[in-house]
């Protein structure tokens, strides 16, 4: 559900900008033939926003069903994603470096949140689990901060 | 901070010069380019410059003073700053790596530019600019003894505790590689690197073209090879090709002298050493460079052979040390083990660097059976875009040679069947390994990399499977490490699929089970 209104936002946003760029060049190319010709080329604009939205609605949609994401305790994390271009990741609780909830006004709003994880790498450092509720997204953060800690005690421990 | 000790070590003397010379750098194109510009008008030309100079000498005279520090047993001390005064403490044990830089003006004065890098990215630790030459050594020999101590502690059972009357590790240094000018010239001869002075060229001149006027007799020069080339074109694209193979000749010569001078200013003396756990590299020939890095810390190592390379039987091995994400303007780093050897050089090296490594005995295993069409296609789609509506051009616009249609129509002919060959040599050259604790990747037709990453150097893996990638059963594998900042450590496209999820699944089990994988002989019990 809150993936879906997630979506819809987008979408309608998306729609909104693609209507605010098609109707100058609409205005254009009809030409300023009166209060008609405005009117024509602000309809065929709201034509175009509506089918871009309906589009990027879609493609939302299908992607956020897709989405999954994996806690996998004592190991790490993995993210899978997309829907026709399909992406793995998997994040090593060993490199892990530190983890950061982010609540953006939309997010707030629509009570969500993303959880963002870093590592040390130098292209792939950052990846962001967008799309928890702000009680899973913490849940989720101490739980591997949990583990992170346990983590560094076993390899203190065990060397000499 | 107030109950902090304040530390009262102070800069060489002439550090301004250096401070204000750096200020001065940022002002240099706009005030160059008004001087330039504005022959005419020396008056206020020179005051400008003038006025550039005396700003910068004044800021460089308050930065160097306003600069503290003090070394202390186990940190330094910093306290920096003008309007925003900054106190640092740097412990010795986040010191990743030491570099020296000294430029001929270094050199003239006596004095050393010391930079201090931690391994975890941002800014360097400390830019000490400048030290004079006995307190440069005292620092960098106060930071070898502690890490020598701590490599004493931390291996006790292992390590020799020999502490020598000298300090150090007691291990005698070893010198792994030196170039003597001859192997630099063969360096000149195979990179490209003047390509990138002569492209620094042109970037400048078209910001500013009057500087064409300083070059007597340019236009000139210009000018009548325009009107020959025009002359050969009418007469027909056929009669205009030795005039191309000329002109890329030229170019090709110009771009190889400019490489020769790069290179044997940048790496003349160039001397690998070996000292424990460090690497270290001194060479340059006005600005000598002094970097050193840890062999434990190594995230890959690439070996490259281009066409050039092999006429030489020489290759490039280069290697990848924890970095700065962030780019830190001009400090120096260890990034070329070798810019020129011979391959028994470099398989030494890679030897020195990865113990216990045997290149020639990898397991190397192909990539899907389709990779070589799929490598095709994805040419393809950018050549085909590019070529199609230059043949229909060229074929039906009015005013070109008559013989311009049917050349163009073979020559995309050519370049089509080409790829389709080159494709097919390069899926058959390409190949991986997951053996002996490292990931390698060869690649390549006329230019071969060989790309090796420890296994306990990855960070996160990525799988990506496009729609044809599903319909084929491919998939690709990227897995990064802490390399340069923004470089992709490795990727291997076109796996079978279970070959991507076996190597994926080797990485992830090398990354979560660590201790397993640190013991010398990994028990399979554990």
């Amino acid at each position: 559900v809150l993936w879906r209104l997630h979506a819809l936002l987008l979408g309608l946003a998306a729609g909104a900008t693609a209507w605010l760029v098609t109707w100058p060049i609409l205005v254009e190319a009809l030409g300023f033939d009166g209060r008609a010709g405005l009117a024509r080329s602000s309809v065929a604009g709201l034509g175009a926003g509506v089918a871009v939205s309906l589009l990027l609605l879609w493609r939302v949609r299908v992607a956020a069903r897709v989405y999954r994401w994996q806690h996998r305790p004592g190991e790490g994390v993995v993210v899978f994603k997309g829907a026709w271009w399909q992406r793995e990741v998997w994040i090593p609780m060993t490199r892990l470096q530190h983890l950061d909830i982010q609540r953006g006004p939309l997010e707030r709003w629509l009570g969500l949140a993303t959880l963002e994880l870093y590592t040390a790498g130098s292209h792939e450092y950052e990846t962001r689990i967008p799309g928890l509720s702000p009680q899973r997204a913490q849940a989720l953060r101490d739980g591997l901060l949990a583990e992170l800690q346990a983590d560094g005690a076993a390899v203190r421990g065990e060397r000499p | 901070v107030s109950g902090a000790p304040q530390p009262s070590g102070r800069l060489h003397p002439w550090s301004w010069l250096f401070h204000a010379a750096g200020a001065l750098k940022e002002l240099a194109v706009p005030v160059l380019a008004v001087v330039v510009l504005k022959r005419n008008d020396d008056f206020s030309a020179l005051g400008l410059a003038g006025a550039a100079a005396a700003l910068a000498c004044a800021y460089g005279w308050l930065r160097a003073r306003s600069f503290r520090y003090e070394v202390l047993a186990e940190e330094i001390l910093i306290r920096e700053g003008l309007l925003m005064r900054e106190s640092r403490q740097v412990p010795f044990t986040r010191v990743q790596s030491v570099s020296e830089r000294r430029g001929l003006v270094h050199r003239l004065v006596g004095v050393t530019e010391l930079v201090l890098e931690s391994g975890s990215g941002g800014k360097p630790e400390a830019v000490m600019r400048v030290l004079g030459p006995g307190e440069a050594s005292r620092l960098a020999e106060q930071l070898r003894l502690h890490r020598a101590a701590r490599a004493a502690g931390a291996g006790e059972g292992t390590g020799p505790a020999a502490e020598g009357p000298g300090g150090a590790t007691g291990r005698p240094q070893q010198v792994l590689l030196t170039l003597p000018t001859v192997e630099l010239v063969k360096l000149g001869i195979i990179s490209n690197r003047g390509l990138l002075v002569v492209a620094a060229g042109i970037g400048v001149l078209s910001q500013y073209p009057d500087l064409l006027d300083l070059v007597p007799g340019a236009e000139q020069l210009a000018a009548s090879v325009y009107g020959r080339l025009a002359e050969a074109a009418s007469a027909g694209v056929v009669r205009l090709l030795p005039w191309i193979l000329g002109l890329l000749a030229a170019v090709f010569v110009l771009v190889r002298l400019l490489s020769l001078g790069y290179w044997i200013v940048t790496q003349h003396g160039f001397t690998l050493t070996r000292d424990g756990d460090r690497l270290r590299v001194q060479r340059g020939l006005l600005t000598r460079v002094d970097v050193s890095g840890r062999v434990g810390a190594i995230q890959r190592l690439v070996l490259e052979r281009t066409l050039l390379h092999r006429l030489f039987s020489r290759c490039t091995l280069r290697v990848d040390l924890p970095a700065a994400l962030v780019a830190t303007g001009h400090v120096p780093r260890l990034n070329r083990l070798a810019p020129i050897a011979t391959a028994e050089q470099a398989q030494a090296l890679i030897r020195d660097c990865l113990p216990g490594l045997d290149l020639q005995a990898l397991a190397w295993r192909r990539l899907h059976p389709d990779a070589a069409w799929r490598r095709w296609q994805r040419t393809m789609l950018w050549v085909m875009p590019a070529v199609a509506p230059a043949v229909a051009l060229a074929w039906g616009l009015p005013g070109l040679p008559a013989d311009a249609g049917p050349v163009a129509l073979a020559a995309a002919a050519a370049l089509v069947a080409g790829s389709a060959w080159h494709a097919r040599l390069w899926a058959a050259s390409a190949a991986y390994a997951a053996d002996q604790g490292v990931v390698a990747w060869r690649s390549g037709v006329f230019s071969k990399t060989w790309v090796l990453v420890p296994e306990g150097r990855t960070q996160v893996v990525t799988l990506r499977r496009s729609p044809r990638d599903r319909r084929a059963g491919t998939a690709t594998l990227c897995a990064d490490a802490m390399t340069a900042a923004g470089t992709r450590a490795l990727k291997l496209p076109w796996l079978a699929e279970a070959d991507a999820a076996a190597l994926n699944a080797r990485l992830w089990r090398a990354n979560v089970e660590p201790l397993a994988y640190n013991r010398p002989v990994p028990s399979p019990g554990s």
